[in-house]
């Protein structure tokens, strides 16, 4: 009996214009926002990529102690990213590196496969078993070294003839363990020069290969793991940032591995994005591609200093798309003719309403008396623009039933529960009265409405004036509705429906902004990081601290006055930095710019 | 009825929100094929695909703290009905809450409920 709704050809075009019609939307509501005009907090628009990596590697002063191979790497795959890369990958297991010229990092190629002359089970039949295991690991490892690139090339382990042949167990496809992971990268730690590149592409590997990754080769720069093992979050614990591992790590490729290909699958990508890089601190390049930074490059020189009257952003935007309003499966026409009669009727006659409940209908209320988050930042309650606000009461509502399961129970939610239109009507009227502008400004209101079983639902989220105070609350209110049946007293007085289920939620007033379509928006931390002192800048955590050394030594002090101007962590410092050429007076102006959008994770606690 | 209804709802919600909280999986034995999950105005048919994307939210932790919730029946035919909670959601232990609205309409199965349609919205703040 329960038919799904099934949407009518070209019910979402009818659905806005009616809506439109009905002054319940604008034209804006249609589209997304544009996010791109706006700092974005984590996730910045996509045309701040180029100018962002360009920023990161052009300025000089700011030299990591990167060689110059891994920043060839960087710029390499910034320019020529493309499909052709990942098969240079893949090529490298295969000795295919002739035509090429040798690359320096993950994506370059080292010949493997073809064991050298000089080595022999013969040579080492004197050692004991132990010793000439270790001599056999050692014999691969610098076999697939390249000294030039400082690249150590592990990809697929399994198919090496050498392991082969000394019946070696390669971690992972190979059947190795952790234990013979870890026993190569101590290997690879006494490799001259020291290893910055380190592909482990192909080999079935999973987070607890990588165990003992960061013991020997803490200072790796560029790391592959393509098309592996990593499933979950946790698989990268043993070489994340956040755990202090790794924190040399500037190019991380994931691609290949569930981890990556279930989000991109699920077209979570974003999320996926956002994981990797709160584990990454140091990361700038992820499966090939830069990563999206905090915008600290919307300064220009002009607009940097001094200028006070651009108002910060009160709201940072969490990855999440806000929906328009929704109707699915019913004439819109029917929904908009239904609130805009409803609501003028409730607002300046609620007694009439009694035609449009039915002897069964039922009717209920509850205040949600929290103060929005976002409301209470932005100070909408003392605020001159509305002076009303703060003559708001919640007497009136609690005193007249409200019924909030949450905090009642018993009688009293018995006694709040409005049955029959003469019951319901009374409950209306000791209500204070309201005045619901739903012709007015259509961003001011949200309706899903779409058919439910029994009858049509419709759900309204928007605002409204309350008399006497003038001040304006936010509301939702849920109705079912069902058609008013042939000679009903609600047909007879031109209602097409029913009201069988009214509930209304009233709270505290928050900017119609927050169901506006797009990026949702979250509350922002304005002042609620104070700078922190000079003693926790000596005590800072020791992943900040670690990230802190990676910086040449002549550059801290500036990096500090940062944070100590700031309250910015080590990272966040360091990209501010970057994206104002290390000026420390635009750096800070940069920052009191945007410092509203920055997530809580981008202060010193 | 209304004592009956208030205890259904709570009964409901709590268990909900417990479950949502620890184990989004386990949701799908609380939607059947005919459900409709309403989220954001992009409308989810049936218990897998509806499971699927609450599973797939793009955050790690969540906490429901419930303010207000309320309910009534949708019906005088059938013995479903609607409840509505507002609250506050706790994201990857961020200091700010999103708030969020949501509407649950319960249809009677042998001897309990299912969801037939949940309508969310994380839209005010």
């Amino acid at each position: 009996m329960f038919s799904s709704p099934t949407p009518a050809p070209g019910s979402r075009a009818l659905a806005s214009n009616a809506l439109r019609g009905a002054g319940l939307m604008s034209d804006r509501d249609t589209t997304m926002r544009d996010i791109s005009d706006k700092p974005t907090g984590r996730k910045p628009a996509t045309k701040h990529r180029p100018h962002r990596a360009r920023a990161i590697y052009d300025v000089p002063m700011y030299d990591k102690g990167s060689s110059s191979s891994s920043r060839m790497l960087s710029s390499r795959i910034s320019v020529d990213s493309g499909p052709s890369d990942l098969l240079s990958i893949r090529g490298a297991s295969r000795s295919s590196t002739g035509t090429r010229p040798r690359r320096n990092a993950v994506s370059g190629g080292v010949p493997v496969g073809v064991p050298t002359a000089n080595h022999g089970p013969s040579t080492v039949g004197r050692l004991s078993t132990k010793n000439r295991t270790v001599d056999h690991w050692y014999e691969f490892v610098k076999k697939r070294y390249d000294p030039q690139t400082k690249c150590l090339n592990l990809d697929s382990m399994a198919d090496d003839e050498l392991l082969r042949r000394y019946n070696l167990q390669a971690p992972g496809s190979g059947g190795g363990t952790a234990r013979e992971a870890g026993v190569i990268f101590k290997l690879a730690s006494r490799l001259k020069p020291p290893v910055e590149t380190l592909s482990l592409a192909s080999n079935n590997l999973n987070g607890h290969h990588l165990t003992y990754l960061d013991k020997y080769l803490p200072r790796i720069v560029n790391l592959s793991l393509q098309n592996n093992n990593m499933r979950m979050w946790k698989d990268l614990d043993p070489i994340s940032a956040r755990r202090e591992k790794l924190l040399h790590l500037r190019e991380l490729v994931l691609m290949g591995n569930p981890i990556r290909e279930q989000e991109y699958l699920n077209g979570t990508s974003e999320r996926y994005k956002r994981e990797v890089t709160r584990r990454f601190l140091t990361l700038e390049l992820l499966d090939q591609e830069p990563i999206a930074k905090i915008s600290f490059d919307v300064a220009s020189d002009g607009a940097a200093a001094g200028s006070s009257s651009v108002k910060p952003p009160d709201a940072t935007t969490f990855p999440f798309q806000m929906g328009p309003s929704f109707i699915d499966g019913v004439d819109p026409s029917l929904v908009s003719t239904f609130l805009s009669r409803f609501f003028p009727a409730f607002d300046a006659q609620r007694p009439s309403l009694s035609d449009v409940y039915t002897p069964a209908s039922t009717f209920s209320f509850s205040a949600n008396t929290s103060i929005p988050a976002r409301a209470r930042i932005q100070g909408i309650q003392y605020s001159n623009e509305m002076p009303n606000q703060r003559k708001l009461e919640w007497k009136a509502w609690i005193e007249n039933g409200s019924r909030n399961l949450h905090r009642l129970s018993g009688e009293k939610t018995i006694s709040a529960l409005h049955i029959g239109q003469q019951d319901i009507v009374q409950a209306l009227v000791k209500l204070p009265l309201t005045k619901h502008d739903i012709l007015g400004a259509p961003e001011n209101f949200c309706v899903d409405a779409f058919l439910a079983g029994v009858g049509l639902l419709v759900i309204v989220h928007g605002q409204f004036i309350e008399a006497p105070s003038q001040g304006v609350r936010s509301f939702d209110r849920t109705f079912m509705l069902a058609p008013a049946p042939e000679g009903s007293r609600a047909k007879m007085n031109g209602w097409d429906v029913v009201i069988l289920s009214d509930q209304w939620t009233i709270r505290g007033y928050s900017k119609p902004e927050a169901w506006a379509p797009g990026p949702m928006l979250v509350q922002a931390t304005l002042d609620s990081n104070p700078p922190p002192t000079q003693r926790q800048l000596q005590n800072l955590p020791a992943e900040q601290q670690a990230l802190l050394n990676t910086v040449p030594e002549p550059q801290r002090p500036l990096v500090l006055n940062v944070c100590g101007q700031t309250g910015l962590n080590i990272k966040y410092s360091l990209d501010c930095l970057n994206g104002n050429g290390w000026d420390l007076g635009r750096a800070v102006a940069n920052f009191n710019q945007v410092k509203a959008t920055l997530p809580p994770d981008a202060f010193l606690r | 009825m209304a004592a009956n209804i208030d205890a259904v709802a709570t009964q409901f919600v709590e268990f909900y929100y417990k479950t949502f909280d620890s184990d989004r999986t386990q949701l799908t034995s609380l939607y059947r094929d005919g459900s409709m999950l309403t989220f954001e105005g992009a409308q989810i048919a049936g218990a897998t695909s509806i499971t699927d994307k609450l599973v797939n939210l793009p955050f790690q932790k969540v906490l429901h703290k419930v303010t207000t919730k309320d309910a009534q029946p949708s019906s005088s035919s059938v013995a479903s009905l609607l409840v509505s909670v507002t609250g506050l959601l706790v994201v990857d232990d961020s200091p700010n809450p999103l708030q969020f609205s949501q509407i649950f309409h319960l249809m009677p199965e042998g001897g309990s409920y299912y969801v037939f349609n949940d309508i969310f919205r994380l839209n005010y703040a």
